[in-house]
């Protein structure tokens, strides 16, 4: 029994002293960091985008016994380094913050989230150098922080119009992500929970909507372009078989074709999207189709509907009348702006075959409205979808895609590699993407190409009759 | 349209309720012929017969639905429609007046919706691969509607008009008169609709749906003496209507259609041999307008045929009868999308009908022809049946068919190929069938290959050309069950009747478009003196919408009811016809719904 009393008196001795040592003997230095992000969704759209930013904000506090001075934050991933805190120096239980910006970049999306951690170092009144890992709410944990982006379904990625077959309201719109990981069918569909329409003859992109020309429905879906969700409907009598539409100066310019029978109700409508209403309508002449805004005018390309027509109508914007036109081949189908110079190709008329017309390229000098060069195919060849990828141009014609300079004579042969029956075709960034629309029965196909060695890198299923690609 | 129902509504008060004899189905006349069950005894042949055909204003989709559970393909309601047989396309089955082909020369076709059924004593349904007697397009099957004019001294009326919903007027009339040395036959139908129906939960209405369809028949024969009688038939059909928007797409365009058909006929006969001499002249215009606004603009194409046939039989012994014909065409084809075209076809067959014994008895037939355009192939076709103790029958054929290209496929602007060749098939049937008393039970197998099938292909960006690429495997199996029962004055009668089809591409191993796996029907009546009653059912089995399989329409239910009160000894009727009743939103085309409930009142008279 006395034993034990001696055990315990030691033991409370030692313990007694022992706290007495670290009270009087050791003082520390240390410090916490706590960092936190917020998400600014500069466009209150609800989703990040390229060029929003992350607000993170770093709070030091001196969680040690001395004061520290020098006291500098280093965040490499959001390129944060030696950043001083204001004021760099804290007494023991004194804390201080700052916030900077990070922007987020175009692969931080594709990520889908940030991760990161910061280092807050500082030094103590003996010159030792101290240091923290940050944490979301601890200053004394060490987890790194994760900031999840909401980023929107649509972007970084590319949008397939699927026409569909007129009158069966099958018309569709196909999503693709930029790097292949998903493709999605419908996209309209599933987010409206509704049918887009009858045979989707277009779409037109501005900064944050998209406008779907409904050709069989005789309507313009406009749309979220980044969501999809449906803003607003225009239709009604001044939207009659429509087919392109472009945007200059917050006006849309919706080319018509009018009644079917009627090959003098063509027309142009004009739309003001603050508003989407239609302002006025501009009547032109029989198939106005594709168009290019060139400075403060609209060049039409008068394909011909179900006619011919020969010429490129200019509008004026400013008073919305036409204020020229130059004669072309048949049916111009397709153009392209090229520095001061417009390229269209015209198709010639395939049918009825005593009728039938050469197809040709013109050039067209923008600054006088006057074609400087013609080149001629011979006369059973009608060519198509003339795009162009920075350098070169590309046309199809007969089942073959040409690849052409612009300047020289037209190639005599079409690209090796690249050969199919194309319902659409765009090139960009070295890669061509071109529509095979199958037995125009069932789902097509998007074939893509990379031009540097004309070998095909995908190959995507799309809806009935894919006619275009837009890019998100 | 309007006036005209009612003036043949007037004439049910003013005709008499005196005269004699109740319409009477035609006996089963055992004369040979390409559709006559008894002598084409390896086929399924339907025969619908006055009865049936003089008891509504019906258009041969309707009937065919109801009597044959048939896959009827209508660009909405009351629009164009083309018949899918055993698995076959729309210019797949062959259809004759009275013997003549009248399927268009332009488009390979008969519009169902614009064949007025009561303009014929019967009509005979032939299903099966038959081109070796009935020429092009007999592929999957083919359809008689046939006037007989009967010597037999008796004047029949039949009188109808109803008026439906969606301002639907229909009327009809047929009189044959007839005295042992002459006939007379003359008939008129009409149908009008709004066919503005309400597409079910949306506020579309069908818009640009209007019908106007009428058509007159006058046929009158003389019988000469014992041997020799000669006849004259004549029909004019004009289908005038608008062509219906869709859920998506509104339409303004018009549809207008006329034929005009003139048959004479010389029949002589012997004691042991028969031979009939046709010669006709058809003509067909369509003529459609985009806008019916602007008249002035419009597609207008049409064709003129000249059509001398003769046939002969000829009974070797009591067992034998041997039969040969000649065929002899002038096609022309003229409009905005034809050039000016023409063409000849000349043709023989032959024909074995042997009777081994009671119970066995087959054909074998061979046909060649000839045409200014392409080669056809040699044909010939093989069926039999066999009669096994205690009701059992078991029946086979087969037969190797074609069908020539049309006037469409071959000169229309743009894309016309006049390189195309005819399609070929072959095809073969086995059956078996079972009768007891009022019951007949039948089940069939078939099986047919077709090949250089034209399909229409995009050629350039602007416009599509024909092409023989496809080709089609069909396999399938049918069954139907019919009995009735009669307890006093009441009579009890029911049809079942279920098929199921494969019809695959060879290529994409995927089922054709627009062609059922399965389909089926029921059809119950109850009559008696006063009352009679019917209710019919059918089944259509979901379709395909796009070749890859991956797009559908659902498959439906449908359900009628029909009540008649008969009057003034079942002269008089009058009814309702409850169609749809329990309101099943269906479509038969994708995006064109097709109408929910809907009634016709009717009366007919009939002495």
């Amino acid at each position: 029994m006395k034993i034990l009393k001696i055990i315990s008196l030691l033991f409370i001795i030692i313990v007694l002293t022992t706290s007495c040592e670290d009270e009087t003997e050791q003082e520390v230095s240390d410090l916490g960091l706590v960092k936190t992000a917020v998400v600014n969704d500069l466009n209150s759209d609800g989703f990040v985008q390229v060029g929003e930013t992350i607000t993170y904000t770093f709070k030091v506090t001196n969680t040690g016994d001395n004061t520290i001075s020098q006291i500098v934050i280093n965040d490499d991933r959001i390129a944060v380094q030696d950043l001083s805190l204001n004021p760099s120096e804290l007494t023991p239980s004194a804390s201080a913050s700052i916030s900077v910006d990070y922007t987020i970049t175009s692969s931080d999306l594709t990520d889908e989230s940030i991760t990161n951690q910061a280092t807050v170092s500082g030094v103590d009144d003996e010159g030792v150098v101290i240091t923290d890992l940050s944490d979301n709410d601890s200053n004394y944990a060490d987890n790194e922080t994760i900031t999840t982006l909401d980023i929107v379904p649509y972007a970084n990625g590319i949008f397939i119009l699927n026409e569909g077959n007129y009158g069966s309201g099958n018309a569709s719109i196909t999503f693709v992500k930029n790097d292949f990981s998903s493709i999605e069918q419908e996209v309209f569909k599933t987010v409206n929970s509704d049918v887009l329409g009858d045979t989707a003859q277009s779409i037109y992109l501005t900064d944050d909507r998209a406008y779907i020309v409904v050709n069989g429905s005789n309507k313009i879906e406009v749309v979220n372009r980044y969501t999809m969700e449906q803003v607003v409907t225009i239709e009604g009598a001044s939207i009659n078989n429509p087919r392109y539409m472009v945007v200059h100066n917050g006006i849309g310019y919706i080319s018509n074709w009018g009644d079917a029978a009627d090959p003098n109700d063509d027309f142009i409508s004009i739309i003001d999207l603050a508003t989407n209403s239609v302002t006025g309508i501009i009547p032109v002449e029989v198939g106005p189709e594709k168009m290019e805004v060139i400075g403060d005018k609209v060049y039409v390309a008068m394909i011909g509907a179900w006619n011919t027509n020969n010429k490129i109508l200019v509008i004026d914007t400013t008073s919305n009348t036409v204020v020229s036109n130059i004669d072309l081949g048949d049916n111009p189908n397709s153009m392209i702006v090229d520095g001061n110079y417009l390229y269209v190709v015209s198709g010639g008329i395939s049918y009825p075959i005593s009728d039938e017309t050469a197809g040709r390229i013109d050039k067209i000098d923008i600054s006088t409205n006057t074609v400087t060069a013609t080149w001629n195919f011979n006369a059973t060849e009608h060519p198509y979808h003339l795009t162009h990828d920075g350098s070169s141009f590309y046309y199809s014609l007969n089942g073959g895609v040409y690849k052409w300079d612009g300047i020289v004579a037209l190639p005599i042969s079409p690209e090796n590699g690249l050969d199919g029956f194309y319902y659409g075709m765009i090139t960009k960034d070295g890669l061509l993407y071109a529509l095979d629309a199958g037995d125009y029965q069932s789902e097509g196909t998007l074939k893509i190409f990379d031009l540097s060695s004309n070998t095909q890198t995908q190959s995507i299923t799309t809806g009935i009759i894919p006619n275009g690609v837009v890019f998100n | 349209m309007k006036a005209v129902f009612l003036i043949i509504l007037s004439l049910f008060y003013f005709s008499g309720l005196s005269q004699g004899n109740d319409i009477n189905q035609l006996e089963e006349v055992h004369v040979y012929s390409y559709f006559s069950p008894s002598y084409q005894v390896g086929y399924s042949i339907t025969i619908l017969t006055d009865s049936i055909l003089k008891s509504e204003n019906s258009n041969l989709s309707q009937l065919l639905k109801k009597q044959i559970s048939a896959y009827i393909k209508e660009q909405g309601s009351g629009m164009t429609a083309s018949i899918s047989m055993r698995g076959s396309g729309a210019s797949h089955t062959a259809v004759y007046w009275n013997g003549i082909p009248i399927n268009s020369s332009l488009n390979g076709q008969t519009d169902f919706n614009t064949v007025f059924t009561s303009h014929y004593n019967r009509i005979s349904i032939r299903k099966g691969g038959g081109s070796v007697l009935l020429g092009s397009g007999a592929i999957g099957g083919a359809i008689n509607l046939e006037n007989e004019l009967q010597y037999i001294n008796k004047t029949k009326a039949f009188l109808f008009g109803s008026i439906g919903s969606y301002d639907s007027y229909s009327t009809a009339a047929f009189v044959n008169h007839s005295t042992k040395k002459a006939a007379l036959q003359v008939g008129f139908n009409g149908l009008s609709s709004e066919n503005n129906y309400p597409y079910s939960n949306t506020e579309i209405v069908n818009e640009n749906g209007e019908i106007m369809n009428y058509s007159v028949l006058l046929n009158t024969g003389f019988k000469l003496n014992n041997k020799h009688n000669l006849y004259l038939k004549t029909l004019f059909n004009n289908s005038d209507r608008n062509t219906s928007g869709t859920l998506y797409t509104t339409n303004n365009a018009n549809l207008d259609y006329t034929n005009q058909s003139i048959l004479l006929g010389w029949v002589h006969k012997n004691t042991k041999s028969q031979g009939e001499f046709k010669t006709a002249y058809l003509k067909e215009d369509y003529k459609y307008t985009f806008n019916k606004n602007i008249p002035d603009i419009f597609s207008d194409n049409g064709s003129k045929k000249w059509y001398t046939n003769y046939g002969f039989y000829y009974n070797l012994n009591s067992k034998i009868i041997l039969h040969t014909a000649a065929n002899y065409e002038i096609l022309k084809g003229e409009g905005t999308e034809i050039e000016e075209s023409s063409r000849q076809k000349l043709s023989f067959l032959s024909s074995l009908h042997h009777t081994l014994s009671e119970k066995l008895q087959y054909n074998f037939n061979i046909r060649k022809e000839w045409s200014s355009v392409y080669k056809i192939p040699f044909v010939f076709s093989f069926d039999t049946k066999q009669q096994w103790y205690k009701n059992h029958a078991t029946s086979f054929n087969f037969s190797t068919n074609y069908r020539i290209p049309t006037l469409n496929d071959l000169y229309w602007q743009p894309g016309g190929n006049p390189d195309l060749i005819p399609e070929k098939s072959w095809s073969s049937e086995l059956g078996y069938e079972w009768n007891y008393k009022a019951s007949k039970f039948c089940i069939n197998a078939f099986k047919s290959h077709s090949t250089d099938m034209i399909q229409w292909k995009p050629e350039t960006a602007m416009y599509w050309k024909p092409v023989n690429i496809q080709s089609v495997t069909i396999s399938g199996l049918e069954f139907s069950f019919k009995n009735s029962i009669i307890m006093n004055h009441h009579k009890f009668t029911g049809h079942i009747h279920y098929s199921y089809t494969i019809s695959k591409d060879d290529e994409t191993q995927k089922q054709l478009i627009y062609v059922p796996n399965h389909m089926g029907g029921l059809l119950l009546s109850y009559t008696n003196e006063k009352w009679y009653v019917e209710f019919d059912e059918q089944y259509n089995g979901s379709v395909y919408t796009s070749t890859s399989n991956t797009k559908s329409i659902d498959d439906y239910w449908l359900s009628s009811i029909s009540v008649k009160r008969n009057l003034f000894n079942k002269k008089l009727s009058v009814g309702m016809d409850i169609n749809n009743i329990f309101d099943v939103d269906y479509q038969i085309i994708a995006s064109r719904p097709m109408p929910k409930q809907n009634l016709t009142l009717l009366i007919n008279y009939k002495f």
